[in-house]
């Protein structure tokens, strides 16, 4: 039987993509964060604006958003979030 | 009240509702009509085909009005602003669940006895003969159908894209109960009794009752807030 | 930590190369394709972890509330998705050269295939219900059905596919492989757990980190 190593070959490539891809997905989403959280905090900052990380600040330090606070939301999303009715 | 008194009472509104208006009783009665011609125009060309493929069809008209039915099973909860009514009801809501799941259940196999007797007569199908088995058979599948329904149904109610999660949450979770009737169903239209598919038996029983005892465990945190 | 383990993962990740290219012989029967099975095999062991874990964490945050619980479920169900399209895919790619087609409705494809969809519609919910803590609710349910639906589909597939007679043995076990098979297989699995523990780590930190981006 032959032995198709073209198969074979795509099968691990296969593997290989779909694991790195979503892994640099979250790097990504991470990384975004990051920005996200450092963009929020620009009266904290001592450097200026645009200037490199201020690797000082803890990552999971809480954030005094300026976004407002939707309770009950944990979606990046900006769909209003389903409501019950009032009595 | 008592456990079995509160379930009864969601069986009993549920049923009076159904009866007064007949509204789903009717839609899906014309609905499995519809299906038998769809069945008919998309496979009746070759008439050994249409009779070997019976089982299956069988099923798949009950999946389908099944769909339809457990579709709307929360609707009048939902419509009318009733919701809240079913969450500040005390005790176990489980008593809802399978009140609930009765009232299903019951127009689940009205439904699918009506649609046998349009097989029956559209399809040359000798139910009759086979009542006894059949009927077992359908009522075990239907109660799995009916109790994973329930409990989708109640969950998908206040979701916006309620249309779509329903089927595709229920239809892959169903698979178990959809083999094993086909196939027992296939073995008693044969004539073959119900001697050489206990095991499909067995298995739908087991999943009825997994289904069943998942539903009454998880129906609160379906409801809750 | 997370380093050491990313470190870890890779080291384990080039062990299971080695083992499945370098050390594993060519197989007799199927030739070179049967290399696949060190992907297709640990693939579909990894996604039943997952999806054991999911139903796990689905239980503890049902009785419990606890977010970290949810966090977890949901991550593993991710994680669990990926590694069961790796199955199905690389099944596939094995069948084409094998049995001369990429798809048959064989018992273990059609299980999986089944499975797949399940959590994938665990996913949905996920990703249809907008309020946190409903999407929370919502998709432990669907998890314990589906883990427990899991047997139930694994036995009705697998009768479906050999007429008549009920099956004498749990499942179809492959009859017993050399030695250095059975140890290149367990390599690759390893591996393959490090890299589940791995992307789980990460979509949880990552988690708990959106909602506190929100809070």
């Amino acid at each position: 039987m032959p032995d198709n190593w073209s198969f074979v070959i795509a099968a691990y490539l296969l593997a290989a993509v779909v694991l790195g891809a979503y892994w640099r997905h979250l790097v990504k989403k991470e990384r975004e964060l990051e920005v996200h959280d450092r963009m929020d905090r620009p009266v904290q900052s001592t450097q200026s604006m645009g200037g490199p990380v201020n690797q000082g600040l803890p990552v999971n330090q809480s954030v005094k958003g300026t976004q407002p606070r939707v309770p009950g939301t944990g979606h990046l999303r900006s769909e209003p979030s389903t409501r019950r009715p009032l009595p | 009240m008592s456990y079995a008194r509160r379930a009864w009472i969601v069986l009993w509104k549920d049923a009076l509702a159904e009866r007064r208006s007949k509204e789903a009783l009717n839609a899906l009665f014309f609905f499995t009509l519809l299906l038998l011609f769809i069945f008919q125009f998309t496979l009746g060309g070759d008439r050994e085909r249409l009779t070997d493929a019976l089982p299956g069809l069988l099923w798949l008209g009950f999946v389908l009005s099944g769909l339809v039915g457990l579709g709307r099973a929360f609707l009048t909860e939902r419509d009318h602003d009733c919701w809240e009514g079913l969450l500040l009801s005390p005790g176990d809501k489980s008593a809802i669940y399978l009140g609930k799941l009765a009232g299903n259940l019951l127009l689940m196999l009205l439904v699918e006895a009506i649609t046998l007797v349009l097989f029956g007569v559209f399809f040359n199908l000798d139910v009759g003969r086979h009542l006894p088995a059949l009927a077992g058979v359908v009522v075990l599948g239907t109660v799995g159908f009916a109790a994973v329904g329930t409990l989708f149904a109640a969950m998908t109610a206040q979701v916006r894209a309620r249309e779509l999660l329903f089927p595709v949450l229920l239809l892959p979770v169903l698979v178990p109960v959809l083999l094993g009737s086909v196939k027992a169903t296939e073995a008693v239209l044969a004539g073959e009794g119900l001697g050489g598919v206990t095991h499909w038996l067995k298995l739908l029983a087991a999943a009825d009752t997994v289904y069943v005892a998942v539903g009454v465990l998880t129906f609160d945190a379906i409801l809750e807030g | 930590m997370t380093r050491t383990l990313g470190w870890l993962v890779v080291l384990a990740l080039v062990a299971g190369l080695v083992m499945g290219f370098l050390v594993a012989p060519r197989d007799a029967a199927q030739g070179n394709v049967q290399r696949i099975m060190y992907v297709h095999v640990p693939s579909v062991l990894v996604a039943y972890l997952a999806f054991a874990v999911v139903l796990l964490a689905s239980i503890v945050y049902l009785t419990t509330r606890r977010e970290s619980a949810d966090r977890i479920g949901h991550a593993s169900a991710e994680v669990g998705v990926l590694f069961t399209g790796i199955t199905i895919a690389s099944g596939a790619i094995w069948g084409k050269p094998t049995w001369g087609t990429w798809w048959t409705w064989d018992a273990r494809l059609t299980s999986v295939a089944v499975l797949f969809v399940m959590y994938l519609g665990y996913l949905l919910v996920r990703g249809m219900v907008d309020d946190r803590e409903r999407a929370a609710r919502y998709s432990a349910v669907v998890g314990i059905v589906a883990a427990l639906d899991v047997p139930l589909v694994h036995f009705s597939v697998y009768w479906w596919r050999t007429l008549h007679q009920p099956p004498t043995m749990l499942k179809p076990g492959p009859s017993a492989m050399p030695g250095v098979f059975v140890a290149t297989l367990l390599v690759n699995l390893a591996a393959l757990a490090l890299v589940y523990v791995f992307l789980v780590t990460k979509r949880v930190a990552l988690l708990r980190r959106e909602e506190e981006a929100l809070a």
